[in-house]
């Protein structure tokens, strides 16, 4: 497998704050990464650095064998092949589900209306959206109807790189399964992903990779297996104890 | 163009023109102030009919031109053309102030009307002591930028020949058959009195927020 | 008083239409331009480097900070200097246009401001450069926000317009003073002129309002006070 993202010595600041210490992650194609850790530790950050949302102040990104992190490089048309769905959907409020999948479509990839009609209604379909909700505003729809429209709206553009950030932590807790379920679908079809999460339940089942990340640097990676039920460091054995206790309460509620 | 006369220029106007001015800008802001507040408090608290007519004189007031009222109250009820100019500018400020002060209030009592009442106050004491103090300290920021917007509005009183500032700057101008310097003096003038209003505007919005009150101008 | 006034209207029906056509051209043109002149002014100032965005602000400062009055006799009396000699009506449109489009540069500023900084992250990171993402983003979301605000510009304008009676451009004041002149019938003539000026008012205002709601969208609605 081949190592389509890597991320070098990764150092951000925000005024004093010294928000990444020096990370290293590579992605390889195909797997499904999880990161946690507590809030605060720069996980959201890393991500944004990914696709130069944020620019890191130290560090290299290589993205398909190219520095992304050079200025000359054109960064609109990478941001092209990496996809990226937010805590919050973000979805575009002035335009319709339809409508939303199919901008990027037609004017970042320059396709006819019809290809991107296509492409889009195929999107939504996959990830549950059906024809009735097509037409409407984000405001009219839930909160799981809107990230997964979201979702539908980053796979549509074909990224070779999905990155997603706490995806389901905005939503109420019986609409966080839909979400997950799609997540789960489109592992299972090899697409490369790097998610942000707390779920733990969905890490063990469908990461490939577990990273643990505290205060900037990332303490500990490896095989959900051992990152989450056999944790090396101490203080990923802290913070998944903590949280798996919190996710044996709800199991109980 | 020669900055020995622009100065000159400048303290002319100022010290011949500048207590009219105020005179005008204070006047008409305090006249739109107790007018205002008392159109807003029959809206708020008596509504109905009264509400709705006041409503409809607000509109009216903000729909026409500075220089009619000004012409209409001058010439129609024949007073003084300070006082006339006072009236007029401050009959419409009362239509903005009586809109500033009503969307403060409505989004204070919001959030304050129910807790004050839920703590034991009846309605008319949770308007009176929870409601209208906040009401007015939030409003100071916009009632700063209204007092700014008379400050330039006093130059119309130019059209019934009061001597303030502006009036003084043309006379100045058509004296000396050059509009330039004279011009650019008044400018200077005005920018910086509206510079200074609107930065203490700035600087007491700022203290608001900091305060928690987050409400915007 | 009525006779008079049913008189007045009567007698000159066309100076007082014709007076309001200009008054309405005088208007509605200025807007225009002050739309066009505030859009660009607000989306440079948006994605303009440091040192151009200063500039920018010292004169919106300026204009800001200085009466219509000053801005309108400037051009009027002032430019010719170093100009052309400007006739009434280029130069009131050249001064209330610029005055607009400060103002309302400043009014989509805010609006464009209002909406979520995370609607621009999406738009990027779709692959939308910075000033595509203004246009298919963030100005579809924040025109229909300030379109009640740029209502109020527009009655403020048609209001406004009446200092070009300074520089004797015979607009609705100027010929109802002439009127005056003519009749000593002066109130009357005031009275109907600003009945003009409220009625023009209540429909631009009405058209205005059915535009908003027509162009709502849930989610995006906002209303005019």
């Amino acid at each position: 497998m081949s190592v389509l993202l890597q991320a070098i010595d990764i150092h951000k600041l925000f005024g004093k704050q010294h928000v990444l210490k020096g990370v290293n992650l590579d992605i390889e194609e195909g797997r499904t990464v999880v990161i946690i850790g507590p809030s605060g530790s720069g996980k959201s950050t890393l991500l944004r650095c990914l696709n130069l949302l944020v620019k890191p102040d130290r560090g290299k990104i290589i993205f398909n064998g190219i520095d992304i992190t050079n200025s000359k490089v054109n960064i609109h048309t990478v941001r092209q092949k990496i996809g990226f769905v937010f805590q919050q959907f973000n979805l575009f409020t002035h335009l319709t589900a339809l409508e939303n999948v199919m901008l990027g479509l037609v004017k970042v990839k320059n396709l006819s209306k019809q290809e991107a009609l296509k492409i889009a209604k195929e999107s939504l379909l996959s990830v549950g959206i059906t024809e009735d909700l097509w037409v409407k505003y984000p405001a009219q729809l839930s909160g799981g109807q809107q990230q997964r429209v979201a979702i539908a709206r980053a796979i549509a553009m074909e990224p070779r790189l999905l990155l997603l950030d706490e995806p389901t932590s905005a939503l109420d807790p019986e609409l966080t399964v839909e979400v997950l379920n799609v997540l789960e679908k489109l592992s299972r079809n090899r697409m490369t992903m790097v998610i942000v999460t707390h779920e733990l339940g969905f890490a063990m089942r469908v990461a490939d990779e577990v990273v643990f990340m505290e205060d900037g640097r990332v303490i500990e990676a490896g095989s959900p297996e051992k990152v989450l039920l056999k944790p090396e460091k101490d203080r990923t054995r802290a913070f998944v104890s903590k949280l798996m206790e919190l996710y044996r309460m709800e199991r109980i509620k | 163009m020669d900055l020995n006369t622009l100065f000159q220029m400048i303290t002319f106007i100022v010290v011949r023109g500048f207590t009219l001015t105020l005179v005008l800008t204070m006047g008409s802001f305090l006249l739109g102030l107790g007018l205002g507040t008392l159109i807003s408090f029959l809206q708020i608290v008596i509504g109905g009919l009264i509400g709705k007519a006041s409503d409809i004189a607000v509109r009216f007031l903000r729909s026409i031109p500075p220089i009619l009222i000004l012409f209409i109250i001058f010439y129609g009820l024949k007073v003084d053309n300070v006082l006339a100019a006072i009236i007029g500018l401050g009959l419409i400020s009362a239509s903005y102030q009586s809109q500033i002060i009503r969307g403060i209030a409505e989004t204070v009592a919001v959030k304050q009307f129910e807790a004050a009442i839920s703590i034991g106050l009846n309605r008319w004491s949770a308007f009176a002591s929870i409601i209208v103090p906040q009401t007015m300290l939030l409003a100071i920021p916009a009632l700063l930028n209204e007092f700014a917007a008379l400050l330039k509005d006093s130059s119309i009183a130019y059209a019934i020949g009061v001597k303030e500032m502006f009036t003084l700057a043309v006379n100045l101008a058509n004296a000396r058959m050059e509009y330039a310097t004279p011009l650019i003096a008044i400018a200077l003038v005005y920018l910086g009195m509206c510079l200074s209003v609107s930065f203490s505007a700035n600087y007491i919005a700022n203290r608001l927020k900091y305060m928690g009150y987050g409400v915007a101008y | 008083m009525i006779d008079s006034i049913a008189y007045i209207f009567t007698r000159y029906c066309q100076d007082l239409i014709r007076a309001f056509m200009l008054t309405l051209q005088l208007s509605l043109l200025s807007f225009i331009l002050g739309f066009s002149g505030g859009l660009t002014l607000s989306i440079v100032r948006t994605l303009a480097p440091k040192p151009l965005e200063v500039i920018l602000r010292l004169f919106v400062e300026i204009v800001r900070g200085t009466p219509m009055t000053v801005q309108l006799f400037f051009v009027y009396y002032a430019l010719p200097v170093i100009g052309p000699k400007l006739d009434p009506f280029i130069a009131s449109l050249i001064a209330l246009s610029i005055n607009s489009a400060v103002y309302q540069s400043e009014y989509l500023r805010s609006a464009m401001n209002s909406i979520p900084r995370t609607q621009w992250e999406a738009a990027l990171s779709l692959g939308f450069a910075e000033l595509s993402s203004m246009f298919y983003v963030v100005l579809p979301q924040s025109l229909r926000i300030a379109i009640p605000t740029l209502t109020n510009e527009l009655i403020y304008i048609i209001k406004f317009s009446s200092i070009a009676y300074f520089v004797t451009l015979p607009e609705l004041i100027y010929v109802a003073k002439w009127i005056g002149s003519k009749t000593f019938a002066f109130i009357e003539v005031y009275i109907i002129v600003a009945i003009f000026y409220v009625v023009v008012a209540f429909i631009i205002g009405e058209i205005m309002d059915r535009i908003n709601r027509r162009l709502s969208i849930p989610g995006l609605t906002v209303e005019r006070t």
